[in-house]
């Protein structure tokens, strides 16, 4: 089918070409080299909706929350310079977390370029080591391919950033339009891998022949969306599942298989069931050092089947028996065929005493009045009947979100996992809201994390986007502290930290704003808050000195966990921050 | 450990940049670096010496290089696998009386003397490095003014490219996807 050409401009080429890709909403910030884009934008604003940022780092965060929730590329776009600069953090969070997003930026005009011209930065040499390409475009005539290209490699293979810069005369310039081009010639890169009958057959006779299996599910298991094969796995070969965090909804929370998540803050019956296990099984993981920890004595009696869809994620940390490069889904379909039921009673069996042994230290069952994270995060769950899609921000109140919170569908928890962003929760949760409709979306931030991209609260005021905001409030950058207290002598340099008035900050930006102390306090307000429409916010000022167990100190043997101590409480070292100063 | 690399890579602005970083940001030393148009219109090819602690390491390298949108191929280059040769220029100024001598040394390294002038001769040949390394051991007594290595090249030593195939040699038969 070709389609009637037209001579437009680059700008208006920008919008054509999205909407053909399907996007109807881009969160972004104009600025001086970006204007022609933003004109042109006048003319397509009834088919995508723009969404102002007050940063743009929200607007690559927007951008990756959105794609994470829908499983499509997600679109940002600002100026050159510090407009393109402010995006990094975004770009590479979502380079880490493989989440397809194309960010635009404007750059100066051709005649000018590499001249330090006003606003001036070298996007494509600061962007490419945290991107899977970032482009230049030179010619308007190559502007529509070019953006076709970068859709496709951003959703292509393993998903990942894509960034174009376009000079500001490049958006001016007029070229004939037709998106019915075919893509550019990429196939090298876009591979869905070289699967053989001898990879599944090695996978399975492992499989069958294997006393205690471990299923690893990371990521992927969503990316490739294989987690009906992936419960077939299990199920019919009668294998325990544990996820990494990006993992967690892949395979449901509530499965009598899911031993939970594994690694430095995962379950202990998990990481112990890995140590002994005598088979992994990794789908779509990448054996990241907070999974493994000290890699040398990590699981070393086991063979290791590794499916992976980026060939260079294989054999780069741990080594593989059977190494296959495709797409989980696929090999999982030409796997479970293969793979027989057995017994594996005394395997169960040993994983339930591991199991036995946390609970009597599980914070949950221990009586105390007081309020800690893990029970604000557990009664957040119970209101929300688990039903809510929850984005986490980074710190200890991931690690309890992800202990505390059961998944049970995919693509339920958005959390920044690989990079560790502090403030992606809030701009994530704001792109998330423009894919679901349908159920409510809560933010879990710390007082750290949301002190870094509260600007986003104008942004949600003035979408009046539907997110519930849950601040977890210790007082304290908790994780640091946590780290200071073990490893540091509880020296807490520079972890103590102040808060505004979260309430009277919500009112600020015209926001219902609540405070909570305690648990009956948090379970009331809750339920009013989930009655209302529209955004909210609720600061939960929990205990400040409890700390995120089962731990794996960075570098040590993955069973060798710090545990929770019975009734432990913190060592009360170090300056409590005064709270009335805070308030 | 010096790993050789050979890429084959769309001759566009930045792929050299691309290529480079993954070596960059692990803290590696490049060596040589060799990029020039080859057989196939729009691409080029590059030979990558690369200076790794981590002697496991190359196979790794091989796929990361591979992932980058502009990187059609990437092969490790291996005295078995590879022919692999270097280019040396070197500018002496030999005492007169020595003069016959580097007439000598270029006829037994099989290279040549592209200028003859009063104060300096030019002084071309090319081999493998081992080859190179000793020939600019043996000028240093010619007393080296100037020396230009073009660094390392490599040719495959199959006779059919395995490069021209767009997604590597040696998969197997009985593949079930691609």
């Amino acid at each position: 089918m070709t389609e009637r050409e037209t001579r437009i401009t680059g700008a208006e080429i920008i919008w054509e070409c999205l909407i053909k890709e399907g996007v109807d909403v881009i969160f972004g910030y104009p600025g001086g080299a970006i204007l022609p884009a933003y004109d042109a934008l006048t003319k397509y604003d009834d088919r995508i909706h723009h969404v102002l940022v007050r940063h743009e780092q929200g607007a690559t965060h927007m951008a990756d929350g959105y794609a994470r929730a829908s499983g499509k590329v997600g679109v940002a776009m600002a100026t050159s310079g510090p407009g393109a600069t402010n995006m990094v953090t975004g770009l590479a969070t979502a380079m880490m977390d493989s989440s397809p997003i194309v960010c635009i930026t404007g750059q100066v005009p051709l005649s000018v370029i590499g001249t330090d011209a006003f606003q001036e930065t070298d996007v494509t040499g600061i962007t490419l080591p945290v991107t899977k390409h970032s482009f230049l475009v030179t010619e308007v005539k190559e502007l529509a391919q070019t953006i076709h290209d970068a859709f496709r490699i951003a959703r292509s293979g393993r998903p990942g950033p894509v960034v174009i810069d376009i000079p500001k005369c490049v958006q001016n310039e007029t070229a004939s339009f037709s998106y019915s081009n075919p893509p550019a010639d990429l196939s090298a890169h876009v591979v869905n891998g070289a699967v053989t009958k001898e990879q599944i057959r090695l996978a399975a006779d492992l499989i069958n022949v294997a006393e205690k299996p471990v299923i690893l599910a990371g990521h992927g298991v969503l990316l490739s969306e294989a987690m009906t094969e992936l419960k077939q796995l299990a199920e019919e070969g009668s294998i325990p599942v544990s996820t990494t965090l990006l993992g967690i909804g892949g395979f449901p929370s509530s499965h009598p298989l899911n031993m939970g998540m594994m690694g430095m803050h995962g379950n202990a019956h998990a990481n112990h069931a890995i140590q002994e296990a005598d088979l992994l099984i990794a789908c779509g993981m990448r054996f990241d050092d907070r999974v493994t920890g000290k890699l040398k004595t990590y699981s070393p009696h086991s063979k290791k089947i590794h499916i992976d869809i980026d060939r260079s994620e294989l054999n780069k940390n741990v080594p593989a028996d059977v190494a296959i490069h495709g797409d989980l889904k696929q090999v999982l379909q030409y796997m479970i065929p293969e793979v027989k039921l057995k017994n594996r009673k005394t395997w169960f069996k040993q994983i339930k005493t591991w199991q036995a042994s946390i609970d009597e230290v599980e914070i949950l069952n221990q009586a105390s009045d007081e309020f800690m994270a893990a029970h604000a995060i557990r009664i957040i769950w119970e209101e929300t009947g688990g039903n809510s899609i929850i984005v986490s921000d980074v710190g200890q109140h991931q690690m309890l979100e992800a202990q505390y919170y059961e998944h049970n569908e995919p693509r339920t928890l958005i959390t920044s996992g690989g990079l560790g962003t502090m403030g992606f929760a809030l701009p994530a949760a704001v792109g998330a809201s423009f894919a679901v409709k349908d159920r409510d979306i809560w933010v879990i931030v710390g007082d750290g994390g949301i002190q870094m991209t509260l600007m986003e609260l104008a942004t949600v005021v003035q979408e009046g986007v539907n997110i519930k905001i849950a601040i977890i409030n210790n007082g304290y950058l908790g994780m640091v502290r946590q780290w200071q207290q073990l490893f540091y002598n509880s020296r807490y340099s520079e972890t103590p930290i102040y808060s505004p008035d979260y309430v009277r900050l919500a009112e600020a930006y015209r926001l219902p704003g609540y405070r909570v102390f305690n648990k009956d306090g948090a379970r009331e307000t809750m339920s009013e808050v989930q009655s209302l429409k529209g955004p909210a916010l609720v600061e939960f000022v929990v205990e400040q000195h409890d700390m995120v167990y089962p731990m794996v100190p960075a570098g040590a043997n993955l069973h060798e966990m710090i545990r929770r101590p019975n009734g432990h409480k913190g060592d009360g070292k170090g300056k409590l921050l005064d709270r009335k100063s805070a308030k | 450990m010096k790993h050789t690399y050979v890429a084959l890579v769309r001759d566009t602005a930045g792929v050299l940049n691309q290529i480079v970083n993954q070596f960059r940001r692990r803290n590696i030393n490049i060596e040589s670096l060799a990029v020039a148009p080859c057989e196939r219109p729009g691409l080029s090819r590059v030979t990558i010496v690369a200076n790794d602690v981590e002697p496991a390491r190359q196979d790794f390298f091989v796929q990361i290089l591979k992932n980058i949108v502009y990187v059609v191929e990437v092969q490790l280059a291996s005295n078995n696998s590879h022919i692999v040769r270097e280019n040396v220029l070197a500018k002496i100024n030999p005492p007169p009386q020595k003069r016959k001598e580097v007439k000598q040394l270029a006829h037994k390294s099989q290279g040549r003397l592209l200028q003859n002038g009063n104060s300096s001769m030019v002084f071309e040949a090319a081999g493998t490095a081992e080859e190179m390394d000793k020939l600019v051991n043996d000028l240093e007594s010619f007393n080296i003014i100037e020396l230009v290595r073009s660094g390392r090249v490599a040719i495959s030593k199959q006779e059919k490219d395995p490069a021209l195939s767009p997604n590597g040699a040696g998969e197997s038969q009985d593949e079930l996807s691609r």
